[in-house]
């Protein structure tokens, strides 16, 4: 799946404005007004490859956002623990050009309790984290895979704060 | 590549050396959290340090040496203060592993993501906020 090619331009715009210094540092060249000129490692098939790493990487985003919002809007108890992870999303899915677009929940059913509701998004965000840092290998672009790397780790940080989340006086 | 690791490798110097004072200024018995999290630190960045050198040589590289000391971030005289000087050193951490992942491939990117993560993960284990994209 690749991008639509306004959206791949905003990719590229946006990675490319924010990432620039770590680009400078791995040799890339960048024109006067911000888009990337291809190196000699960045081929056609290599961006080709990175946009679909991209879009995978939106999808992954979106999804985990998804059922946050789901979870949050349900277990108004835990739409506070949980206010960080849909800003951590909304950041990241702006940082790789796309747009949060809730749609309605097809797949699991939210559960009824806190406690097994929160373990589903932790088990969802451990799975994100997971994507992103497998899609961070595989990148071509140096500044790609520095970007989904920093965003796993960002996941990795929230995921932290999820186990440590008390529901219903339970630690 | 190499010029990247050399940084890598300076702030893995930096941080085995504060880690060490740290370790120092920690209490085993009074806060066996913090001396857990500092003493694993110390242990971690040691390994990297290594790891980062034996890759430089691999490289026909020279690894760029120790300072004989370093500044501390701030002062370190108690619980709190040793927090916030952890902090500091893996931030840094991740800002310089995130420079390292964008100039490596497979096996060494692979090892530079963990490290970002574990530096990440680190910090708000200490107390930081989380954001949304470390070192970034």
């Amino acid at each position: 799946m690749l991008l639509s090619s306004p959206l791949r331009q905003s990719v590229l715009r946006r990675t490319t404005f924010a990432a620039a210094p770590l680009a400078l540092i791995a040799g890339c060249k960048w024109t006067d007004d911000g888009s990337e000129e291809a190196t000699p490692e960045q081929t056609e098939p290599a961006v080709a490859a990175d946009d679909k790493f991209v879009a995978e990487a939106l999808e992954a985003i979106n999804t985990a956002y998804e059922l946050v919002d789901h979870v949050a809007r349900k277990h108004i108890g835990l739409s506070t623990p949980l206010a960080g992870l849909t800003n951590l999303h909304r950041e990241q899915t702006t940082t790789l050009g796309g747009e949060i677009e809730p749609v309605p929940r097809r797949g699991k059913q939210v559960p009824d309790g806190d406690r097994p509701a929160l373990d589903l998004v932790t088990r969802q965000e451990r799975s994100l984290q997971r994507t992103l840092t497998g899609l961070a290998g595989q990148a071509s672009s140096g500044s790609l895979a520095s970007t989904l790397a920093s965003m796993s780790a960002g996941v990795a940080q929230h995921l932290i704060l999820l186990k440590a989340t008390k529901v219903g006086g339970q630690a | 590549m190499t010029a990247a690791m050399q940084t890598a490798l300076a702030g893995e110097h930096a941080a085995v050396w504060i880690y060490g004072v740290l370790g120092g200024q920690t209490s085993q018995s009074a806060e066996p959290t913090l001396y857990d999290e500092v003493s694993t630190a110390y242990a971690l960045h040691r390994s990297r340090r290594d790891q980062l050198m034996r890759w430089i040589r691999d490289d026909a590289g020279t690894p760029v040496p120790a300072d004989v000391a370093y500044e501390l971030p701030n002062e370190v005289r108690n619980p709190s203060q040793v927090r916030t000087a952890a902090r500091q050193v893996e931030n840094r951490c991740t800002s310089t592993y995130a420079v390292l992942i964008s100039n490596t491939e497979s096996t060494r990117r692979d090892w530079a993501i963990r490290a970002l993560v574990d530096a990440a993960t680190r910090e708000v284990r200490l107390g930081a906020k989380p954001v949304a994209m470390p070192g970034y």
